[in-house]
């Protein structure tokens, strides 16, 4: 009795500090003027993420019914931030009005943007809603054009950016 | 750790031997030491899974393996059983079978939601794979003896399965048994008398026990290892002798059986359309704990450490949600007062299909055999279990 207690204390402890998340970072409060927090700031692996699931990695990702069987978590949702210019009309409108691109100022949600910075030498920590000027027309960055949504056929891992080519992206 | 209950009815069994000159060691009865196979795709794959289960089967297989489980699930399995065994004692041959449909298990997976890795915890209640058997044998000097034995040990245990890395997956499990034995022995002739001698011993199965597992997962080869641990089972009953119309009350008993450590490691190996798996359990049957022990009077162990291997193959249809599968298994005995002529070996074969992508049909069918003898009682004895497989599954 007190052996297959120990073991499971054991595997209590090794499973506190383990890979699986169950409850979100907390982000709020990390965000200044000059460094806003977008969920692509952390999210922009998620194709990684999303891939890297054991099953995925094998051919069952390549039969339809299996993979809806083994694969799909029952919870999951279908992330935001891929280049969903074949989406439906009734979600790409919402992308492009609520998305800001990383790197004008905002928060994540984009409903709320910083006040812009008179000079280079001013601190602004003022954030308020422009609710009276006209929204900027809306413009997909060259950063979210090139995040297409993964192919269901293709069973192996997209290649991960590396940073050179992020920064040509950018510009 | 369903398969110590028969080794338990095993040693309950022992417990009254009727010890008549020329006659079989009766109650040293076959200690069924194999894992029972539990759902229906498992079981076509000769049991082989520790490395490749993936619902709620893996409770008992491997408790890691509800890690991989990502949708709410329930299982159910029915079985249908066919023992017949064939004896010859003292030149006189004999033959009886037993059949028997029950429902085996129900289980529930749930997936926790997460951001990355997966946290599973599942419960289920398993009704113990049937010990049921009809014994009826002639030998020399005109003795006659039935012998009928059933026993049904369920056990409700709760798991859980964590990913501890983006390969490995960690679980545990628990279970509680609960169950009853009920066993008749009748002999002829006993004595002066016509009418047969009759044991009975009915009685209360309790315990508890668990296991962990591990399992590491990787596109093309999975390994996983499990360690059951100790496992308690309390026998609660009575005995009754009747003889010559003698009734005899024997004091209620009450006893512990032990089992030990069990220790398994699995390989699974995923080529493009095909699941091939391969399991390796030991068993060390001399550390077994039971009242009065198990050594014979020369102080031998009666039980035998055991090795068993299971191998099992799966191919997937590309065009149709459609699963055939095939296994073997090699499982010796681990009891040693018969010389096993022919070791226990299982044969399966098991097919499976999808519904709308969400509830899994699986069937299968498994053909189990061995032969044994003792040769001072000259006496020989084959049995052959043909055994089948309902399971559906349904994820939401």
């Amino acid at each position: 009795m007190k052996t297959w207690l120990l073991l499971l204390l054991g595997l209590g402890i090794v499973a506190a500090g383990c890979y699986t998340v169950v409850v979100h970072p907390q982000t709020s409060g990390m965000e200044t003027s000059e460094s806003p927090r977008h969920c692509s700031d952390c999210h922009n692996s998620a194709d990684y993420y999303y891939w890297h699931f054991p099953y995925l990695d094998t051919w069952y990702w390549r039969y339809s019914y299996w993979r809806s069987y083994y694969c799909r978590p029952w919870w999951w949702d279908d992330y935001w931030w891929w280049d969903d210019s074949q989406a439906p009309k009734w979600e790409a409108p919402r992308y492009y009005e609520d998305r800001r691109s990383p790197q004008e100022p905002g928060l994540p949600g984009g409903a709320i943007r910083v006040k812009p910075k008179k000079s280079k030498g001013e601190e602004d920590k003022s954030i308020r809603q422009d609710t009276k000027q006209a929204p900027e027309k809306p413009t997909v960055p060259n950063y979210y054009q090139n995040r297409k949504r993964p192919k269901a056929e293709s069973p192996s891992q997209p290649k991960k950016k590396k940073k050179k080519e992020k920064a040509k992206e950018g510009n | 750790m369903l398969s110590r209950l028969l080794l338990v009815v095993a040693v309950v069994a022992s417990l009254a031997s009727f010890g008549q000159a020329g006659s079989p060691p009766t109650n040293k009865d076959v200690a069924f030491t194999q894992r029972a196979e539990i759902g229906a795709r498992w079981a076509g794959m000769g049991g082989a899974c520790i490395a490749i289960v993936d619902d709620g089967s893996a409770i008992w297989y491997n408790p890691a393996g509800l890690g991989k489980i990502r949708r709410i699930e329930l299982l159910g399995t029915l079985t249908n059983a066919n023992l017949r065994i064939e004896t010859s004692w003292a030149g006189r041959k004999s033959s009886s079978s037993v059949s028997t449909t029950r429902f085996q298990n129900a289980s529930f997976s749930y997936p926790f939601p997460t951001y990355r890795g997966s946290l599973v915890a599942a419960g289920a209640v398993t009704r113990a794979t049937s010990f049921d058997q009809y014994l009826n044998r002639y030998g020399a000097q005109g003795y006659h003896d039935i012998e009928e034995k059933k026993v049904v040990l369920t056990a409700w245990s709760g798991g859980f399965a964590v990913q501890v890395s983006p390969n490995v997956f960690l679980g545990g499990e628990g279970h509680l048994f609960t169950g009853d034995l009920d066993y008749h022995d009748q002999l002829w002739p006993w004595g002066s008398c016509d009418e047969p001698a009759v044991f009975s011993q009915t009685g209360d199965l309790s315990g508890y026990g668990g296991s962990l597992g591990m399992l590491y997962v990787s596109r093309f080869i999975s390994v996983g290892l499990t360690l059951k641990t100790p496992q308690r089972i309390t026998v609660e009953g009575e005995e009754v002798w009747t003889d010559a119309g003698c009734i005899r009350y024997n004091p209620p008993v009450k006893y512990n059986i032990d089992l030990p450590f069990s220790g398994a490691i699995g390989i699974g190996l995923m080529p493009p359309n095909f699941t091939i798996a391969v399991d390796v359990i030991y068993t060390d049957w001399h550390q077994l704990g039971f009242p009065g022990g198990i050594r014979d009077e020369s102080g031998n162990f009666i039980f035998d450490p055991t090795t068993d291997l299971r191998f099992g193959v799966e191919y997937t249809l590309p065009i149709l949600p459609l699963r055939f599968r095939g296994g073997y298994s090699y499982v010796p005995l681990a009891l040693n007062v018969f010389d096993a002529e022919k070791n226990r070996t299982n044969i399966t074969f098991g097919l499976g299909t999808l519904v709308e992508s969400s509830l899994a049909v699986d069937v299968a069918w498994v053909h189990s055999c061995f032969e044994r003898f003792s040769p001072q009682d000259e006496y020989r004895e084959k049995r052959t279990l043909d055994k089948g497989f309902l399971t559906l599954t349904y994820r939401f």
